[in-house]
């Protein structure tokens, strides 16, 4: 047996080697899923082995991203621009793809919650968001359609042919001139906190051209009136965490803090919190620069996640100089709104939010109790699905 | 479970590696390890089949023993065929009778949808081998349950083959030696296999599948038509030779030797040395025993081509309880039965007229994994039509998959030639040859894992069969 330690058996040596260590990665979470199909056993159930390995695999993957990397090494030299369901753009960014599919169920049920906010007597909006891909530039590889902005089109001309209020971003983004794809991440479907910034500026214009009762202070949208700090080569978005580091790059993120004095109270669900201080310390989350950029999304730097928040804007009860104008607002979102809803905080003087891929029971008493001065809902194109549309579900 | 899986790699092969060297000695032990560790392996993909792999391994165990004790072993010989045959027949082509039945009788007979146990025409098959070759005095019977069990139950050729063949394999169960350099070979022939399977026939597969899908629909360009054939006659070849290749690695690890199943078929210049060159077992299994026992080829013409017909008709059943498998088995029927009675492969002496009937070889081929792989026989026509009929389009589809595989489609097609082993013999066996040798089997294991850290596609075409 000694003899078999030579370099004549390396391969065997090597191969013995990563077993070894794939074992010692393997351990933990085959234990976890032993103890799980135990559990089956004990319920007198027979153990579903497909569920079993989907969960082993599930654990395992926390340790793989080495391996997802590599992978994405690969796929790069391979010259493959499909990968993990993630498409490489002509200008190198990723973006998934979205099918032709039927407005009428969604647009339906928007527009009869549209007119049950109105017989609360409470207006209503809807702000359609950017799509990651430009309409008139797909840059898509030949042979891959995409509909997320047709689809959008069928679906606001459908609230509008029933007299929704609507706002289309799309159409401001093209009036201002803007290079669409320079405001969007190279490796995540998000626009960029900047852009964000840009969203915010246009709702609050288009809000206080209805209803001057929306304007706010001019400092709170004068983009000079903020610092910015870029964080370069720190982000791995959620297309890019599909295919590795190694396909995708990383992007910079930029932090975006007021120059002015802010003053803000937040009850995230999250964790049940609720805090009080200026923007940055009850909104933002730094800790994720530090984390694991595979397990968790620095995106959420700006609100921390998806979960409704109350946000109450306390600068004209400290009597601080920058003041918003006091009105409150309902927003139901999707995550594109995270980089709209601080700036939108300060604007207004309190601003709550319910997140639309998640049935909210809350939805109607906040409507009907709570009685915000408005009822927006900001989606982008990409969340225009049936199984995305559940908010409304307490009207069916 | 599949080889080609994390909790295979992660967990299953090192523990089973680590307990058979590191805890056990003796070889009746070692089998037992062996056997369990098998029994583990199917009831994790089929936790409730491996009960009926259990019964078939208890009913042929004492088939078998009844058969060395009687006079009357043609009856014992006969009930063994009957019950292996019957267990295929109820869970592969119950479905596939009644159907057929119903439409040529006009009755309404309920078609039963049955499960199909993974590998079970694999493992019936073997279990028929034992049987066999009991009753034909090549092999003793085997008196200890477990050690049938193992060869029947084996796990790296249990769901899709080499088919063992128990006189090939008998005495291994009993005594067999690992040396260090069977174990090193075992190991490399594993890793080609995993590459072969994970980075050429799961990367080709969605092309193959796309152009299948559009030719049922009817709708499908030349171009998508050609790329979708390539890539699936490609993938079919580098799925299952890849999975003999790591059965048959697996095997040496633990001692074993078993039968080659693939001798690069594509370079084949007749359909006969296609079929001396693909899935060898199943072809040595129906020569011995369907083909040599009606006679072979020392029999009229007439009943040569029966015979051939015979064979092949099982051939093509074998795969599947489809039609378009049946129509597959012919058409090589045909074929291979046409070069028997004109031998003209060999006869043929002019080198231009081999190159041809080489090319020609190879297209059929290629036209005939459209007829297998297709959902039927309607839509493999469709495919082969617009293959035939070059309509010119320009397709954004094939477009599409033409740059998303061409290098996986240009490396497939290089080694479909015996490149890798030419360039192994050329590397020097001297410390730097080794060194070489190991850091490159030990990045195809690296990549092969990144793919299996991606979830990509993953399906293995012949369990089902």
């Amino acid at each position: 047996m000694k003899s078999f330690f030579s370099i004549k058996n390396l391969c065997a040596l090597l191969f013995l080697l990563l077993l070894a260590l794939f074992l010692a990665l393997g351990a933990w979470p085959f234990g976890s899923t032993v103890l799980r199909g135990a559990r089956q056993l004990a319920d007198g159930k027979v153990p579903d082995t497909k569920a079993l390995e989907a969960y082993f695999n599930d654990r395992l993957g926390e340790h793989l991203h080495p391996f997802i990397t590599l992978n994405g090494g690969v796929e790069r030299l391979l010259g493959k621009r499909v990968v993990n369901e993630r498409y490489r753009l002509d200008n190198g960014k990723l973006s998934y793809i979205i099918p032709e599919l039927d407005m009428s169920g969604i647009a339906g049920e928007t527009i009869a919650f549209s007119r049950y906010v109105e017989e609360q007597g409470l207006p209503f909006v809807y702000v359609n968001s950017l799509f990651y891909l430009d309409e008139d530039d797909k840059q898509l590889p030949p042979g891959v359609e995409d509909y997320g902005n047709e689809n959008a089109d069928r679906f606001l001309a459908l609230l509008r042919e029933a007299g929704v209020t609507t706002l289309d971003l799309r159409e401001r983004e093209k009036a201002a001139g803007i290079d669409h794809y320079s405001h969007f991440f190279n490796t995540d479907h998000h626009w960029t906190p900047e852009m964000g910034f840009w969203a915010f500026t246009e709702i609050l214009d288009y809000l206080a051209a209805r209803d001057p009762g929306f304007a706010a202070d001019p400092a709170l949208s004068d983009f000079d009136n903020y610092a910015v700090e870029v964080h370069e080569n720190c982000f791995l978005g959620s297309s890019g965490r599909r295919v590795g580091a190694w396909y995708a790059g990383k992007d910079d993120f930029s932090v975006i803090t007021p120059r002015f004095d802010t003053a803000l109270e937040v009850y995230s669900s999250r964790d049940g919190s609720t805090r009080r201080g200026s923007l940055d310390a009850c909104l933002f989350h730094p800790e994720l620069f530090d984390a694991d950029p595979y397990e968790a999304s620095l995106y959420d730097f700006y609100c921390g996640g998806d979960e409704w928040m109350d946000i109450r804007n306390l600068a004209a009860e400290e009597g601080l100089p920058v003041q918003g104008s006091g009105k409150r607002i309902l927003l139901i979102k999707d995550s594109a709104s995270l980089v709209v809803i601080p700036w939108l905080s300060l604007a207004c003087g309190e601003v709550r939010t319910v997140d639309m891929r998640f049935e909210d029971e809350r939805l109607p008493s906040l409507i009907e109790s709570w009685r915000p001065d408005l009822v927006m809902v900001l989606y982008n194109p990409g969340a225009l699905e049936d199984n995305n549309w559940n908010m409304f579900a307490f009207l069916r | 479970m599949l080889f080609s899986s994390t909790i295979f790699l992660f967990i299953f092969l090192p523990c089973v590696l680590l307990a058979y060297y590191g805890l056990l000695r003796s070889i009746r032990a070692r089998n037992l390890l062996l056997l369990i560790a098998s029994l583990f392996f199917y009831a994790w993909g089929e936790p409730v089949y491996v009960f009926l792999m259990l019964l078939s391994v208890a009913v042929n165990y004492a088939l078998g023993l009844v058969q060395a004790r009687t006079r009357r072993r043609k009856l014992w010989l006969v009930l063994t065929v009957v019950f292996n045959l019957g267990i295929l027949f109820h869970f592969k082509y119950l479905g596939f009778a009644v159907e057929n039945l119903n439409a040529l009788l006009g009755t309404k007979m309920t078609v039963p949808r049955i499960a199909l146990p993974i590998g079970i025409s694999f493992f019936t098959f073997q279990a028929m081998s034992y049987g066999i070759d009991v009753y034909r005095g090549q092999t003793e019977v085997q008196r200890n349950v477990l050690d049938l069990g193992l060869y029947i139950a084996f796990f790296p050729q249990l769901i899709a083959g080499p088919i063992v063949r128990y006189n090939s394999i008998a005495a291994q169960i009993r005594e067999r030696q690992v040396t260090q350099e069977g174990f090193q070979e075992g190991v490399c022939r594993f890793l080609r296999g995993l590459g072969k399977k994970i980075l050429l026939a799961n990367n080709l597969a969605l092309a193959g599948e796309t152009g299948f899908r559009l030719a049922a629909s009817g709708e499908i360009s030349t171009a998508m038509a050609w790329l979708g054939a390539v890539a699936y006659t490609l993938q079919l070849y580098y799925d299952f030779s890849g999975y003999s290749d790591m059965a048959i690695g697996l095997g040496a690890m633990f001692g074993f030797r078993f039968e080659e199943n693939f001798n690069y078929p594509y370079i084949s210049r007749s359909f006969t040395e296609f079929w001396n060159r693909w899935h060898i077992s199943l072809g040595r299994w129906f020569r011995d025993y369907v083909y040599f026992p009606m006679g072979g080829s020392r029999v009229r013409k007439p009943r040569l081509l029966l015979n051939l017909l015979v064979v092949w008709l099982l051939t093509g059943i074998w795969h599947g309880a489809a039609w378009h498998y049946i129509a597959w088995g012919l058409l090589f029927g045909v074929l291979v039965s046409a070069e028997k009675l004109t031998d003209f492969p060999r006869r043929c002496q002019s080198r231009p007229v081999r190159w041809i009937y080489t090319l020609v070889t190879l297209l059929v081929v290629l036209g005939s994994m459209v007829v297998f792989g297709a959902r039927d026989i309607p839509a493999a026509l469709v495919q082969l039509r617009a293959m035939l009929l070059f309509d010119g389009a320009a397709d954004p589809t094939a477009a599409l998959f033409w740059n998303e595989t061409r290098w996986v489609l240009l490396a497939a097609v290089l080694f479909a030639a015996p490149l890798w082993p030419l360039a192994e013999k050329k590397l020097p066996q001297n410390t730097p040859g080794r060194l070489v040798r190991a850091l490159v089997y030990a990045a195809l294991l690296l990549v092969c894992v990144s793919y299996l850290a991606m979830g990509a596609h993953n399906p293995f075409i012949y369990f089902n069969f």
